[in-house]
């Protein structure tokens, strides 16, 4: 039936253009964003039912797209190649409290959205950070310095 | 001389075997049943022929036998006149209570009387087409018949629509 293969030809096209799109643009919508991702669903909307309106093709469409992300889900769980194509990795941005600026401009992530985002971690001075992820959600995580004195306790040896 | 440069530490790999719950292995079992059931064309629209012969004329009816709600498609009646002699006073009529589980009639020609449809003469191998244009609205099965009548015989086309919610 034409819906199902409209749902799953969008769903992988999709898929593939947040993937390109980077991890930003996840985590935060500027308004540019906000109105394309808006016109992104007007646009595929028609497309996707093809003026079908009927109850059992909505059953149907719900259906395809529930079990591609559950399919989506195991196959990049279990081939590291689909989570590649699919997923992004996290990033290094911040290394030592040094900016990495080369992995920024290809994140497309200005210093002042760093800091902020390490005042929102509670971080207030850039060297106290260890290492600064951009985390494939587009969110930032931050591993402070002071963390190098955190004594993990060795294992106690088996008996 | 550098510094060794100090890796932010990784993730601890491990196997990727796949193992499934059984709520899901059943739930995304039934729910995978329905794109391939649509894929295979359950529950989809399809059209459906019928023929039948009245004396010399030939008839030929398509209409919709499953269609979704809010759909629009065609019944089509086809009489095609296979005599060398000319034929008259050709009745073809379609049952009310089929008709009506449509909405947003179209009709083409117009009938004489409600469903009811009349063509004068049809000359020895002209086909002459009756078209209604419907919107399916009222859920469930539909029956019914397209009579064809004149006076050298008469044909009755059994007629069944599947409308799905």
């Amino acid at each position: 039936m034409e819906v199902v293969i409209r749902i799953a030809c969008i769903y992988v096209l999709l898929t593939l253009a947040f993937r390109a799109l980077g991890k930003r643009e996840l985590s935060q919508l500027s308004p540019f964003e906000l109105v394309m991702l808006l016109l992104i669903a007007e646009i595929v909307s028609p497309a996707l039912t093809a003026g079908d309106e009927s109850f059992t093709g909505a059953v149907f469409g719900a259906a395809t797209l529930l079990v591609l992300a559950f399919a989506h889900s195991a196959l990049s769980y279990r081939f590291k190649a689909m989570q590649k194509l699919t997923e992004a990795s996290p990033a290094l941005v911040v290394y030592h409290g040094r900016i990495l600026e080369d992995v920024t401009r290809k994140e497309r992530l200005r210093p002042d959205e760093i800091f902020s985002e390490m005042h929102k971690a509670g971080i207030e001075r850039l060297d106290e950070v260890k290492f600064g992820f951009i985390e494939p959600d587009g969110m930032m995580s931050f591993v402070r310095v002071d963390h190098e004195d955190t004594h993990v306790p060795e294992q106690p040896a088996p008996a | 001389m550098t510094e060794p440069r100090e890796e932010p530490p990784q993730a601890p790999e491990v196997q990727p075997r796949l193992r499934f719950r059984k709520l899901e292995i059943v739930g995304v079992g039934i729910m995978a049943l329905l794109p391939l059931a649509a894929l295979a064309g359950a529950f989809g629209p399809a059209m459906e022929r019928q023929e039948a012969r009245a004396g010399s004329l030939t008839i030929e009816a398509e209409y919709p036998s499953r269609i979704r709600n809010a759909m629009t498609e065609r019944i089509t009646v086809d009489l095609s006149n296979e005599a060398a002699a000319p034929v008259s006073d050709i009745e073809v009529a379609f049952e009310p209570a089929f008709v009506e589980a449509f909405e947003n009639l179209m009709f083409t020609p117009e009938p004489e009387h409600p469903y009811v449809f009349t063509i004068d003469t049809l000359e020895p191998g002209e086909t002459r087409r009756i078209a209604i244009e419907v919107l399916a609205r009222e859920y469930g099965r539909h029956e019914g018949t397209i009579g064809v009548d004149h006076a050298g015989g008469t044909a009755e086309l059994p007629v069944r629509t599947t409308i799905f919610p």
